[in-house]
């Protein structure tokens, strides 16, 4: 009579109680890791959406006083781009990855994509420029950021109203619908999120100004993910193909200014979640690397408020 | 050698830093200039603003109207009604000379155009009516006095 309540017991909780597999235990981690980021990405959306405007306005400001000749100062914006490049210098370029609303916004706008590709056109890998193009494109952005650097030292920037994406942006996190004075600017931030269906963060390394700084800042070393290559398993190449920037690891290791700290590649990695791709603050909280990434999430957060970013402070 | 691409970067910062560093002492230097002329610049245009009113001030003499002065003459008071303009004189008449004598009186009347044109009473008074004549040129110092700013 017991055993048979026991069994029953048993069998009621019976594929909970299962232990999972190691694939299984694997699965759930990158499904919760992936959640985690998108989680941080839409808080970071709502709340800051203004954050990579503030943070290149002060690139442009300081050149514009240049080009006038005037004494430079420490405004709001300065100060923004200043945070964001000591806090990009202390953790790599974790803002474009996790924080950058307009990369939020490529990451969803390509999630989106590859959905509509492996569902509609049943492909199984999703489009992705071919690799010697990407790694010419990526330099496309420093262009982008002497043009702009330039415009504003010659006192012509202005003259440049209406064509910048980020105005059109701007508006539309504003609930604003674009006016038809930055048609120019409709029509670039239309090829943009084109350009971030087929490529995942198509903008953020061809074309960004602000990513091209970053990718020009001394990250420190030890805050970049390094790949411990004596234990890859021969031929895998998991987390190249996993990276949003085409990464070669090979030839530029990680320390490379392209790399946006998304973590794709630490996920990727046949031996998560003893990763071989990892950093000091992943190491430290062992298998729980959600921990690290939420402590920076906080970090930026509460730095964000401090300089007025958040749009409900 | 370990880290090429973080120690050129940060060498890069470092010019980049100097670049801006270096800007910033000659807009600095520059601004005190420029405050510094300016500062002169608006000071010599006070200047200018108040000996230009000072000017204009000095331009204006009277109180614009008409005015009664009284005088001694010959033989008794003289009275003259003087017409003044901010500037200047513009007219000048005899109300009451009862006491003088009118052959004298025709005479010292030419002092009074002169007075007109000379714009002033420190005139030489008419020889042979100069009782006549320094009666009105005192009725006239009277009624200008009046209307002196």
């Amino acid at each position: 009579m017991m055993e048979e309540i026991q069994s029953r017991a048993a069998a009621k909780a019976g594929p909970a109680k299962k232990p999972l597999t190691a694939a299984q235990i694997r699965k759930k981690t990158i499904t919760r890791r992936a959640r985690l980021r998108a989680l941080i990405q839409l808080i970071f959306f709502v709340s800051m959406p203004g954050a990579f405007v503030a943070g290149f306005s002060g690139v442009k400001h300081i050149f514009q006083w240049i080009g006038k000749g005037e004494v430079l100062e420490i405004d709001s914006f300065v100060l923004a781009f200043l945070a964001l490049c000591g806090f990009t210098v202390l953790f790599g370029r974790f803002f474009c990855g996790f924080v950058c609303a307009f990369g939020s916004l490529g990451d969803a706008v390509n999630a989106l994509s590859v959905l509509f590709q492996k569902k509609a056109l049943k492909r199984k890998k999703p489009f992705r420029f071919p690799e010697g193009l990407l790694r010419t494109l990526q330099k496309v952005k420093y262009l982008v950021l002497a043009a702009i650097v330039i415009l504003c030292g010659l006192n012509l920037y202005d003259k440049t109203a209406g064509y910048s994406p980020w105005d059109v942006f701007s508006q539309l996190t504003a609930l604003r619908l674009p006016s038809g004075a930055i048609l120019a600017g409709i029509i670039l931030f239309i090829l943009i999120l084109a350009g971030m269906a087929l490529q995942p963060r198509f903008f953020c390394q061809c074309l960004c100004p602000l990513g091209a700084v970053f990718a020009l800042l001394p990250a420190l070393p030890f805050s970049q993910l390094e790949r411990k290559e004596e234990r890859c398993i021969k031929g895998c190449s998991a987390c190249r193909n996993q990276c949003p920037v085409g990464i070669k690891l090979e030839h530029d290791g990680m320390r490379n200014g392209e790399c946006i700290a998304c973590e794709a590649c630490v996920s990727a990695c046949p031996r998560f979640p003893q990763s071989n791709i990892s950093r000091w603050d992943l190491k430290l909280t062992g298998g729980k690397a959600f921990i690290s990434v939420c402590l920076k999430a906080a970090v930026f957060f509460l730095m964000g408020c401090a300089l007025g970013l958040c749009r409900f402070l | 050698m370990k880290n090429t691409n973080f120690r050129m970067k940060l060498v890069s910062l470092f010019l980049v830093f100097i670049f801006l560093m270096e800007y910033q002492q000659i807009a600095v230097a520059r601004a005190a200039e420029v405050e510094e002329r300016e500062e002169a610049i608006s000071e010599v245009e006070a200047y200018n603003k108040e000996i230009m009113r000072l000017n204009e001030e000095a331009l204006l003499i009277y109180h614009a109207g008409s005015y009664e002065g009284e005088g001694t003459g010959f033989g008794g008071s003289v009275r003259v009604k003087v017409t003044v303009t901010d500037e200047e004189i513009t007219d000048i008449e005899l109300t009451e000379a009862s006491g003088e004598d009118p052959a004298y009186l025709e005479m010292a009347e030419d002092i009074l155009p002169r007075i007109i044109k000379e714009q002033s009473t420190d005139l030489d008074t008419v020889s042979g009516a100069t009782f006549s004549s320094g009666g009105i040129l005192e009725a006239a110092r009277d009624a200008l006095g009046k209307a002196a700013r």
